[in-house]
């Protein structure tokens, strides 16, 4: 009688007799683990300081060649070691030997463990014993600034360890399985590699259905973290270098459910079926299923190019379906004879699944469109609009607000469900509007995080009450403060006006510290006192104003700090900045004596029955690109008007003017050789609101 | 002793192995015939452990074989399709056999080697065919296996080669008591070396007798009378029956005593009985139909 601890029993003679057989494998991924990782760092090793980021970069598993043989040698040595199951001749000799299933399973699990790991060991106790503090530098002389992090601890040498075992084992467990369900050693080999990135194909299909039927879904998010997470190999690059408790709970996991999984089958396998494409039945319509589906979305989305109604990319699937799945038959029984009763009753069950889900995704059968969270049950929120922006930082983690107050929280929540309320107006006559994507980011109390991402029209956006309450609450106007960031020294303050002959002038800029922090202190006043329309205004900005600053980046030594950007578009109505500016000199208005005349052109009309890149027709006599204005203005009293009126992008193509405001520019600051007068300089705006308030 | 009962399998509907039943006495060599595909390499698969039936049991020493560890280690296994590991010498080989076989004899195996002239440091993979079977049958030999199985075992080989197999296999079978299940298509060197016979086909066991009852049962005659008598074979089991002239041409199958008993009785001018051959017996009960077994036997 067998005890159940057979199951764990190997075969030492076995093990040995592949190490002797299977040498090369362990001795060719030292060498390209040492000469690509350990053996530059032996010839720079007096001065390693220059080495620290190729260090970091092999350590962090981010080093082309350790990430190839992490890729490589697992999967081949599974192939090797298991590839007497897969030819008749050998798993017969094999098997008639004195050894159970489990002794030669188990045997070969060990002995690949030994295989892939040992070169790991070998090269890991290298790196300990040269290990010694390095850190990466950058900058010369005063400038020179050191990192802190010490990029060749032994705890990065240990961390690199235990990650790059955990990948090659999870990646040889995965292996090992498909050896058991594969019956050749190229079915082995394709199959082992197919579902290692099984996860992450399948992850970018979906996305590209979920786009396309799911309204709102957002590619970002919690959703790409956990895909490129199911895999350690994918996992690595989105995690920096390090995995953390959970994951690496998770990968183990995944090793011990691949390997009891494959010693189970293996028990179960047929070994009759040798030089099968596949030894499991079970396995032949997942395979098939999945060839057919990446064949059908392939074929899918290209027809939806030819044409832009659903019914071309139906058209795909359906001859997706046909075409991919008599391939997927064909592999998996590897044969041409797959016209009969089985065959077409696998694919009548595979256009049903298929049909299911295309239904599924069209009437939404998960409620995923309607979905709006509890602000109740929400850490955080942020809120992401790419129309106008009057301020932008470098360095910093969001544009826009990040979001926790409840009364916030409610009000983005009650902007999501009058967006879906509105959804009929963002899918229909869009194309003549000023639309921007917006995406919302909700950090829940649960498990995953809630993104979603719409095209909404700047008319909505600006108009929406409860986009007014959070871009003046308090919440917000303290997160965007320009004192948000944190500044060890203000360095630079630059002009850019609407007025063209600014451009290059190099008395715009203020470089005196006290100066320039001054200034901030203006910006900051009139940052606090704009309205959420003023915020949101298209009118043309005073000035716009570039504030460079320096900052110390945690973990660094030394050096002069890092250089940032802020900027801020100065309102019309920004008096506390304007007054500082004026009293230093800069006058950027724009009277209605300095303009010679402007130019109205007539409304662009796009062509609504076309798709978005339509072309732009043309309408009534003089169209814009002609160059010829509809109208030109020399009166100063409706110079002033317009001045007052226009604004900086047009909100309906097909009902706003385009406006060029020629102008006299002010030469009293200029270098004579810096202004021709031959320019003609004018500025671009639009009026959004027709021509009548011009009478 | 190997003790094969009901025994059935099917391979993706196809059914290989019938109701099938198959008794090797200890210490005994059996033949296993059969036509291609019969299903003599699927049995011989299951007796050694290798495939697992869906009905039916295999015993050896009233132990299943299945996934038995300590039948595995006495049993020697010597496939028609031969395997050895990649760029392995005959000498590596030995090494692995001698850590995984309890018995291992390396005398046994310095003799073998010796005496079938191989060279120990050469790949395997670079050895012909029929070196290649000798180097298999060195190393299972020197295993020194209580069951040895052979699948097509003299393929390849050269006369000499053959007469040295066999006279390790019935060395071992007098000294050891090993016992042998052989199958092959040379029904000659069969006939000459198996106590016992099994003639396999299309996956059922149609005979299966010690090999001397086999051929002493049945007997091709040639037989001529002056005055025919109405029925002069009345009380015989005539299994096939022609004339060419006077002379009849019979193939019979009782004892040998009966059959001249009652021929005899006729008072014959022409009475020839022959035992017929193994390859008789086999094209015989294998050969299909009457016609057929005219051209090929008379």
């Amino acid at each position: 009688m067998r005890s159940k601890a057979s199951y764990f029993s190997i075969s030492m003679p076995l093990v040995r007799e592949n190490m002797r057989r299977f040498w090369a494998i362990p001795v060719l991924a030292f060498l390209v683990y040492f000469l690509s990782g350990v053996f530059p760092i032996l010839m720079s090793y007096k001065d390693l300081s220059r080495m620290a980021s190729y260090i970091e970069m092999s350590l962090h598993n981010m080093q082309p060649f350790f990430m190839g043989a992490h890729l490589i040698v697992p999967v081949i040595t599974a192939v090797l070691l298991y590839g007497y199951l897969q030819k008749v001749s050998s798993v017969a000799v094999m098997h008639s030997m004195p050894f159970t299933r489990s002794k030669l399973f188990n045997s070969g699990f060990v002995s690949g463990l030994i295989l892939i790991s040992t070169p790991i060991l070998m090269n890991g106790i290298i790196l300990l014993l040269l290990s010694k503090p390095t850190y990466r530098q950058w900058g010369y002389a005063e400038n020179l600034t050191i990192s802190t992090v010490n990029v060749f601890s032994s705890g990065e040498v240990l961390n690199w360890m235990g990650t790059s075992i955990l990948i090659v084992l999870v990646l040889f467990s995965v292996a090992v399985f498909t050896g058991i369900v594969t019956g050749n050693n190229l079915m082995h080999l394709l199959t082992s590699y197919f579902f290692i990135f099984l996860i992450p194909l399948l992850y970018a299909v979906f996305n590209f259905y979920f786009q396309e039927f799911l309204y709102g879904f957002d590619l970002s998010g919690n959703w790409l973290d956990i895909c490129l997470s199911i895999s350690p190999y994918t996992g690595i690059l989105q995690s920096g270098g390090y995995f953390g408790t959970i994951a690496v709970l998770y990968y183990i996991g995944t090793i011990l459910v691949m390997l009891v999984a494959s010693a189970i089958l293996y028990n179960k396998r047929k070994l009759e079926r040798a030089s099968d494409s596949l030894t499991f039945g079970f396995m032949k319509p997942i395979i098939c299923y999945i060839i057919a589906f990446l064949g059908m979305t392939m074929l899918g989305f290209y027809f939806q190019v030819l044409g832009e109604e659903r019914l071309y990319m139906y058209a795909g699937f359906a001859a997706g379906t046909v075409i991919f799945f008599i391939i997927g038959q064909m592999i998996v029984t590897k044969s041409a004879r797959i016209f009969n009763k089985v065959g077409l009753k696998s694919f009548v069950i595979y256009a049903l699944i298929a049909v299911l889900f295309l239904v599924g995704l069209n009437v939404d059968v998960t409620g995923f469109e309607k979905r709006v969270p509890n602000p109740q049950k929400l850490n955080s929120a942020g809120v992401n609009a790419y129309f106008n922006s009057i301020m932008w930082k470098s360095g910093a983690d969001r544009e826009e607000p990040y979001l926790t107050t409840p009364e916030n929280l409610e009000a983005l929540t009650k902007f999501h469900r009058s967006i879906l309320d509105n959804r009929e107006r963002f899918e229909q006559a869009q194309r003549n509007q000023y639309t921007s994507s917006l995406q919302l980011e909700y950090d829940t109390t649960g498990m995953l995080d809630m993104n979603r991402r719409y095209i909404i029209d700047y008319r909505f956006w600006a108009e929406s009450p409860e986009m007014k309450q959070i871009f003046e609450s308090a919440e917000y106007k303290s997160k965007n403060s320009f004192y948000s960031v944190k500044v060890d020294a203000y360095t630079r303050a630059n002009f850019y006006g609407e007025r063209g002959e600014y451009g290059g002038n190099k008395e715009l800029e203020i470089k005196d510290s006290r100066l320039v922090e001054e200034l901030v202190s203006c910006m900051e006043k009139d940052f606090r006192a704009m309205s959420y329309e003023d915020l949101v205004s298209l009118r043309p900005s005073y000035v716009n104003i570039e504030i460079q600053y320096t900052y110390t980046e945690e973990g660094v030594l030394g050096g002069t700090g890092n250089t940032a950007h802020m900027s801020f578009q100065v309102p019309l109505n920004g008096e506390n900045t304007i007054k500082w500016l004026k009293a230093q000199g800069y006058d950027f208005d724009l009277t209605a004596d300095m303009v010679e005349r402007i130019d109205i052109y007539a409304p662009k009309q796009t062509n609504l029955s076309s798709g978005p890149g339509a072309a732009v027709m043309e309408t009534k006599d003089i169209g814009y690109s002609s160059g010829v204005p509809m109208m030109q203005i020399d009166d100063k009293v409706k110079i002033e008007k317009i001045l007052q009126n226009y604004e900086t992008s047009s909100i309906d193509y097909n009902n706003s003017y385009e406006i060029r405001i020629h102008y006299t520019p002010d030469m009293s600051d200029l270098d004579a050789r810096e202004y021709d007068s031959r320019n003609d300089y004018y500025i671009h705006g639009y009026l959004n609101q027709g021509l009548d308030f011009l009478n | 002793m190997i003790k094969v009962q009901n025994v059935d399998k099917t391979f993706d509907g196809f059914q290989a192995l019938h109701n099938l039943d198959l008794n090797v006495k200890k210490g005994s060599i059996y033949g296993l015939v059969g036509t291609n595909g019969a299903g003599k390499t699927t049995l011989i698969k299951h007796v050694t452990g290798i495939l697992k039936q869906d009905e039916g049991s295999i015993f050896i020493e009233d132990a299943p074989v299945y996934e038995n560890l300590e039948i595995k280690q006495r049993m020697g296994y010597i496939p028609d399709d031969l395997y050895f590991f990649a760029s392995y010498n005959l000498k590596e080989s030995a090494g692995f056999y001698k850590s995984i076989y309890p018995r291992w004899s390396s005398e046994r195996y310095a003799q073998m080697v010796k005496q079938f002239e191989l060279d120990e440091k050469r790949k395997l993979s670079r050895f012909s065919k029929g070196m290649q079977k000798q180097a298999a049958f060195i190393l299972t030999m020197s295993s020194m296996p209580d069951y040895l199985i052979l699948d097509e075992p003299i393929d390849g080989l050269d006369p000499i080669i053959r007469k040295l197999v066999w006279k390790y296999v019935v060395e071992d079978v007098a000294e050891r008591e090993m016992t042998v299940l052989v199958s092959s298509h040379n029904l000659r060197e069969m006939e000459g070396i198996c106590d016992s016979i099994g003639i396999l086909n299309k996956g059922k066991m149609m005979i299966e007798r010690d090999l001397d009852e086999l051929k002493s049962d049945i007997h091709k005659i040639q037989v001529a009378f002056r005055d025919p008598k109405e029925d002069p074979y009345a009380g015989l089991n005539v299994l096939h029956r022609e004339s060419r002239g006077t002379v009849d041409l019979l193939i019979i199958r009782n004892r040998k005593e009966l059959v001249e008993k009652i021929i005899s009785e006729s008072n014959p001018v022409v009475f020839d009985l022959l035992p017929l051959s193994l390859e008789e017996i086999f094209i015989y009960e294998l050969g299909g139909g009457d016609s057929e077994i005219e051209g090929i036997i008379f």
